[in-house]
């Protein structure tokens, strides 16, 4: 038995078919196939590109059957940090791709593959100095030296 | 249409606003045209890039120490909340131009409208609720809902708070219509009753729901209309009907009322409507119902009985007053058969007794089962009726004791051969009727000892019905009173068990030791071996010459039996002996007859085949009974003719001369002289009065000093009261006699009185 | 010779510095003692119940070590000041900010000190670390280079204290470094640090800024992570924090918008505050395993938290943030390593208290306790001569194991072997290690619960001090058990949880860091007696972190 397939069309106007359960990962889709019933229309998704698009169904392909996080699994997912191994390779893209993913899980609202990318980020994190993390992230120091001598001062504590 | 697919500038307010506002207006007003993919995914769009914007807003938010850091959408939800408070007013205003059941179909289309909405809306603006409203809720603060949920709260504040009387007031009117009998929607109600469960939050936690809403509003109005509807509806109807109408009309009401919730109403309800209607349909006529009971249980209504049972059960120590009623009729009734029998005068067959307990039991019972529901109180109210007028009643009003012997007797009636009884199956009943009986009684004891005595006599006399019959009686009263009451009766019964064997390894002892010849000339002989510990008997009152063929018999059984059990003594029971002789002198007798008798008569007719006529006193000389014995035994030989006496007619005494009547003639060829006498039998049953007394003595000193070794000292009252609870289950004891039995003890220097009221045991 | 010439000159500039007094403080030498303190440094018992601001139980045991400095000015630089002792013991490797996750224990090269005062600061470094061969060297090519370099430590050094015109000298307790943060952080986040909040406060809108192009006229490098809302940015903060608190803090100093999160985002601090790994799920206020490691396993299994999850909380007071909470609510670091450094030094002959001579021959003993805590409520103690920079890495459970194993079957061979074989100690352990840490021993520790413990909370309050009351409820009470020299012996520990006093050359005001001696015993389990230490040279243990450890 074929599971009910459905269209997705990505912002730069791709349709991309994927069976209904795995699209349904997204809380966003769910809800609105449950609202509106699977009318066979094309589900425009504006604001994922195809690239994106497509990566993200991979994933949730990866994840068709796990099961359903509910709201008050949050924490216990928060708990672990670990990543599996799957979900690690997945994530080895540029990082304009991670983030572009994040955005997308975010707004389609897939809670485990935001918590996924949210942890890889947080791993690009982990052990860095400032300096460091502002060049991982291409960020500009807007502190004056003022500023920095200021709040440096103020977080010394969190450094043990 | 299609510009609106063009999501608006996600920085600007104003646009993404009039842009919703579009869009939810047609999922609120217009959603049977349905909505497309396209215009749903375009809403939760903008409600995404509206709260992802990281334009800078211009909030006056300074210094918040210690808020979280700023997210977006606080304004998306206030414009959402003054668009629903809009869509309400006008709503409300809608609503003003209906009434009663028009108002109540508007209320449930407006309500079904907006919640199917809401749901839609909530997941457009999924957004929101997962990051700025859940980080406000986590923050604590009030009043800040998910999108759903505010539908819910604007609909309560913007619409509800103005019409729910009204909505109520239809409410009841159409449940008053129903209650009168009349065909209603239900389905109408059913759903106003979901609504106001849905409009229940929690101020804490708006995703619990509570009922407050609904009990405010709802159930307390319903309660005061249902209670107002009753109590007008029983008034009226009490007036005009009889008290047994009444209750058919309360419990059917009981019942619509129970049915209602499930067809239409909250689960919720169930408790205060039930204690609402019981208030006013039973509570409230509480009185009247109980004046109805006397005259239902004289008329033997158990039909309504139960009715009434069935309603003041259901309130609040609504029997507590039936009970007192009940237990005093079934004494009453108890105590009025018993005096129907006493009226026969003295003589009356225990039967007639045990039967008229046992039939005012049955009735009652039977009436506790039915019509109560076998109510525990109400069993406890039979059995102290029951136990009352056991054993204080007419017939025992001279001695208590009377119950148990009577009952003792027709025992013995029922398990003695020739009982009418015969089915195996009926004598079982009456067996457990018995115990029934027996269970009130309060002089147990009484009963052993009676009991006792007579199984003593079936047993020796082998006139038991059967084996199976006894031994059923005797398990029954173990189980009743234990071990203790019966070990007795169960070692008499080992006793006779042990005898029988006894006789076949005697009869194959005489085979061996003696050939045919000498066994022609012997008597046949059958022997019952009875320890004397058990058995309720005596040794014989007179002395007894034993004829020689007899001394002869038992010297050879003695002979024997010594040397089984050497050291043993054996006290042969003449008085229960008996025997049967041949009367081979008679003339005109084809066959001769055969006597039955006892020893004692046997010692005397045996004297006859040395010489036709003796004197009284060569009999009294031969035989060496005592003239007690030896006149009633005579009386009976001359009452039957096989003696003459002379002169004719002449009372056995000294001066009376016996002759052999040789020319006897009975019907039968069996005659049985071995009848119990008149006087033996009274003798008897005082006697077992008086060993009762003595035993009595005996359990109380030793109830006195078991307690006391254990206890060492104690205060006389505390003795008491504990003596009295070991010996409650044989008998009620008084508290003189164990005052008299202290003092006995104290006496005899078991115990010693202390100052201060406390008595010490010496050991 | 000419280095002794050299050093001769240098004492006698030391022994007129002494002379003189009234001049502010000298750098101490270890020769100060030998000079001037006839009798060995006494026992300091600390006080049973220390006051919050422990400066003046710093002055207290200074004092009573007979320093010769008493009355000079400024602040000791630490001449047995426990704390700058072993927070300068950190510092050997420690190139404070730039390279923060360096593992400050790593063997590496030292910068060679140039300048007269570079050698000068290094030699009180030295001496700090009970490294006094060293240290002499230093100050003799300080000196060497310029004989005032005392003067110009001073004034690089102290000068903020005395400097200050209109005071008199100044007593040691006016001394508290006034920059430092001071220990109580509720009193000050809302005065102090006003300006501080207002500024991060006007952070909040501001996005993250994109790097600038690297070359003029071309696009700017990629920043994607500029484009993430806050509400995603939040949940990579929250796995930050969780994964090392500490990286957390450096988030701060990105840019702005996270200095933003990093104050105000209370969510991720309560998270922290109710974690096992960093937060409180990870105290033990009742023992929660025995003296050997086992897990006590308990009937009701309800073990108590301060801040359970599920359950509505209360910011305790007086603070008034979960950042506060997690900052200076009584906690036990599992990142690191607590070090009680303690010198003393004993002379080698009687006659050298009455002989001026310099070469009289002085002992200098330097010994080290460790300790390091597990999570599941177990404690590693080691004490050992054995220095930080030897033996700390290689401090763990599995290879206290190991090195035990190899102390019974004598095979040293396989210690390289065993290490590997063990998880978590991948690395090779070098014999030095391994040499000391066969004296480690097993333990326990725990917590004192702020309320007390209803059942399970059976432990016997023993051995009480003098006038101490039975049970305690100071939430920054430690209880430490160990094994002792024998099966029958349990080694207890009570120590109070501190802040350390800022110090000039290091500022580390992570609270409750330090561990202050309350009374050490050893206890009889078979006799029930209890045997009380003397307190004579024990110091305060100090709080390093080691790279690696704790973290995820």
């Amino acid at each position: 038995m074929a599971t009910p397939q459905i269209t997705l069309t990505s912002s730069d106007g791709v349709d991309v078919t994927v069976e209904r359960t795995v699209a349904e990962r997204s809380v966003l889709i769910k809800n609105m196939l449950e609202d509106l019933g699977d009318s066979g229309e094309a589900i425009p998704i504006p604001n994922v590109n195809e690239a994106v698009l497509r990566k993200v169904i991979e994933w949730c392909e990866h994840h068709k059957n796990d099961p359903p996080t509910a709201g008050d699994e949050d924490d216990n997912r928060r708990k672990t940090s670990d990543i599996e191994e799957w979900d690690q390779k997945f994530m080895q893209v540029d990082q304009e791709m991670l983030f572009e993913i994040i955005l997308a899980a975010n707004y389609l609202d897939i809670k485990a593959l935001l918590d996924v990318g949210c942890k890889t980020v947080a791993n690009m994190i982990k052990g860095k100095s400032p300096e460091e993390i502002r060049k991982t992230f291409n960020i500009q120091n807007d502190f004056t030296p003022e500023e920095e001598d200021q709040i440096r001062r103020e977080n010394e504590w969190a450094e043990e | 249409m299609a510009a609106m697919l063009q999501t608006p500038h996600k920085d600007d307010l104003p646009e993404t606003w009039s842009f919703l506002e579009a869009g939810i207006d047609n999922v609120m007003m217009k959603l049977e045209e349905g909505v497309d993919m396209k215009h749903y995914m375009a809403l939760y769009t903008a409600v995404h890039n509206f709260c992802t914007s990281q334009k800078a807003v211009t909030s006056s938010q300074g210094l918040q120490a210690h808020r979280g850091a700023h997210l977006l959408g606080e304004e998306l939800y206030k414009l959402l909340g003054e668009y629903l408070s809009r869509h309400l007013a006008v709503v409300y205003k809608e609503s003003q131009s209906h009434a009663e059941e028009a108002l109540l179909a508007f209320y449930i289309r407006e309500w079904s409208r907006y919640t199917t909405a809401a749901k839609y809306i909530n997941h457009l603006f999924s957004y929101l609720n997962r990051h700025w409203v859940k980080r406000e809720i986590d923050e604590g603060k009030k009043n800040v809902y998910d999108v759903y949920t505010l539908h819910l709260v604007k609909w309560k504040e913007d619409f509800f708070e103005h019409v729910h009387e009204k909505v109520m007031d239809a409410v009841l009117n159409l449940i008053e219509k129903q209650r009168n009998g009349e065909t209603i929607e239900q389905s109408q109600i059913k759903s106003i009753v979901d609504s106001f469960v849905s409009l229940g939050l929690d101020e804490n936690d708006s995703k619990k729901p509570t009922l407050e809403v609904y009990r405010t509003y709802f159930q307390t109005p319903f309660i005061a209309a249902t209670k107002q509807y009753y109590e007008n509806e029983s008034r009226q109807f009490v007036a005009e009907n009889s008290v047994v109408e009444y209750m058919k009309k309360a419990e059917a009401r009981l019942a619509e009322e129970k049915d209602r919730v499930g067809l239409y109403l909250h689960p919720d309800v169930t408790k205060a409507l039930t204690e609402t209607c019981l208030d006013v349909l039973v509570t409230a006529h509480s009185n009247l119902l109980r004046d109805e009971f006397q005259i239902l249980l004289d008329n033997e209504r158990q039909e309504d009985l139960a009715r009434m049972y069935r309603l003041l059960s259901r309130i609040k120590e609504g029997l507590d007053p039936l009970r007192a009623t009940f237990e005093n009729h079934v004494r009453r009734a108890g105590l009025t058969a018993v005096e129907k029998v006493a009226s026969e005068g003295d003589n009356f067959e225990p039967k007639l007794y045990v039967d008229a307990l046992l039939q005012v039991h049955t009735r009652y019972q039977n009436l506790v089962d039915e019509a109560f529901n076998g109510e525990s109180e109400f069993v406890r109210s039979l059995d102290n009726a029951c136990r009352e007028f056991v054993n204080r009643n007419r017939i025992c009003k001279t001695t208590t004791t009377r119950s148990p012997e009577l009952l003792a007797k027709y025992t013995d009636g029922l398990l003695k051969k020739g009982s009418k009884a015969a089915e195996e199956s009926e004598l079982e009943e009456m067996l457990t009727q018995i115990m029934t009986v027996f269970k009130y009684i309060e002089d147990k004891d009484v009963f052993q000892k009676f009991y006792s005595k007579m199984l003593a006599k079936r047993l020796v006399h082998v006139s038991s019905v059967s084996d199976d019959a006894e031994t059923s009686m005797i398990s029954k009263l173990k189980e009743a009173c234990g071990f203790e009451y019966t070990n007795k009766l169960q070692r008499m019964f080992q006793d006779i068990q042990l005898s029988k064997d006894l006789n076949s390894n005697y009869k194959d002892h005489q085979e061996k030791t003696y050939d045919d010849d000498d066994r022609k000339k012997m008597v046949d002989s059958h022997f019952q071996i009875l320890g004397t510990g058990f058995w309720p008997l005596n040794p014989p009152t007179t002395p007894f010459n034993a004829p020689t063929e007899i001394n002869k018999t038992c010297e050879r059984f003695q002979q024997f039996y010594f040397g089984k059990h050497n050291g043993r003594k054996l006290t042969w029971l003449w008085q229960l002996c008996k025997g049967e002789v041949k009367a081979n002198y008679i003339k005109n007798a084809k066959l001769p007859y055969t006597f039955q008798v006892s020893t004692y008569q046997m010692g005397i007719l045996l004297l006859f085949n040395e010489t036709d006529t003796m004197g009284y006193s060569d009999i009294q000389k031969a035989t060496a009974l005592g003239p007690e014995v030896l006149d009633p035994n005579l009386s009976i030989l001359l009452k039957a003719k096989v003696l003459l006496a002379s002169p004719e007619g002449a009372k056995p005494d000294p001066s009376t001369t016996f002759t052999l009547n040789y020319n006897f003639k009975n019907k039968k060829i069996k005659v049985n002289l071995n009848i119990q006498i008149k006087s033996e039998q009274k003798q008897e049953s005082d006697d077992t009065h008086k060993t009762i007394e003595e035993d009595r003595k005996l359990l109380l000193q030793s109830a006195i000093v078991r307690v006391m070794k254990s206890r060492k000292k104690m205060k006389h009252v505390q003795l008491v009261q504990e003596v009295i609870q070991i010996v409650k289950s044989r008998f009620p004891p008084k508290i003189s006699d164990i005052k008299k039995n202290i003092e006995a003890l104290m006496e005899k220097d078991y115990i010693e009185r202390l100052d201060g009221d406390e008595i010490a045991y010496i050991a | 010779m000419a280095d002794n010439a050299e050093l001769e000159s240098f004492r006698r500039e030391w022994r007129e510095e002494v002379s003189r007094r009234s001049k502010p403080r000298s750098q101490p030498t270890p020769q100060s003692t030998q000079s001037t303190a006839p009798a060995p440094p006494p026992a300091a018992p600390a006080p049973p119940r220390l006051p919050p601001y422990h400066e003046a139980i710093h002055r207290k045991d200074l004092e009573e070590e007979g320093e010769v400095e008493e009355e000079e000015d400024g602040p000791p630089p630490a001449a047995f000041d426990p704390d700058g002792l072993a927070q300068r013991v950190g510092e050997l490797s420690m190139n404070s900010r730039k390279k923060v996750e360096e593992d400050i224990f790593a063997r590496g090269e030292e910068e060679e000190p140039n300048s007269a005062l570079e050698h000068f600061e290094r030699a009180v470094e030295k001496e700090a670390a009970g490294n006094l061969g060293d240290s002499l060297q230093h100050y003799r090519k300080a000196y060497r280079l310029d004989s005032a370099v005392d003067k110009s430590y001073r004034n690089k050094h102290y000068s903020h204290v005395w400097k200050k015109p209109a005071q008199p000298p100044p007593s040691e307790s006016a001394a508290v470094p006034v920059t430092a943060p001071a220990p109580t952080a509720a009193a000050d986040a809302d005065t102090e640090n006003l300006s501080t909040a207002e500024l991060i406060a006007s952070f909040a809108h501001l996005p993250i800024p994109q790097a600038e192009p690297l070359v003029e006229n071309t696009p700017p490098p990629p920043c994607p992570i500029a484009k993430v809302p806050s509400e995603v940015l939040i949940e990579i903060l929250r796995h930050v924090a969780v994964r090392d608190p500490a990286t957390f803090g450096r988030m701060a100093l990105v840019c702005k918008q996270f200095a933003y999160h990093f104050v105000h985002q209370q969510s991720i601090w309560k998270h922290l505050c109710q974690q096992p790994e960093f937060g409180f799920e990870g105290m033990h206020y009742a023992f929660s395993c025995d003296t050997l490691g086992q897990p006590i396993y308990t009937l009701s299994g309800e073990r108590y938290t301060p801040f359970p999850e599920g359950a509505p909380l209360e910011i305790p007071k007086p603070l008034s943030s979960w950042s506060q909470v997690f900052q200076s609510y009584p906690r036990i670091r599992f990142t690191g390593i607590y070090i009680s450094t303690v010198n003393y030094m004993r002379p080698g002959a009687a006659s050298v208290f009455q002989t001026t001579s310099w070469n009289s021959p002085i002992h200098i003993v330097t010994y080290y306790r460790y300790l390091r805590f597990y999570p599941d409520g177990s404690v590693v103690s080691l004490l050992t001569t054995t220095e930080p920079v030897d033996v700390v890495p290689h401090i763990s459970k599995e290879n206290m194991m190991a090195a035990r194993a190899i102390k019974k079957g004598g095979h040293h061979l396989r210690a390289s072997e065993i290490s590997k074989a063990q998880p978590g100690t991948a690395d090779y352990v070098p014999p030095v290690a391994m040499e000391a840490l066969k004296y480690c021993l097993r333990g326990r520790w725990r917590l004192t619960p702020p309320v007390p413990l209803e059942d399970g909370f059976e432990e016997a309050e023993f051995p009480l001090r003098p006038g101490q009351k039975p049970t305690s409820t100071d939430p920054r009470d430690l209880v430490i058990e160990t094994e002792g020299p024998a099966s029958h012996y349990i080694y207890m520990m009570r120590m109070s949880l501190r802040s350390p006093t800022p110090s000039k050359s290091h500022v580390n005001p992570s609270k409750n860091t330090k561990l202050v001696w309350q009374g050490f015993w050893s206890y009889n389990t078979i006799t029930d007696d209890i045997g009380e230490f003397s307190h004579r040279n024990d110091r305060a243990f100090v709080f390093r972190r080691v790279r690696g450890w704790g973290l995820r």
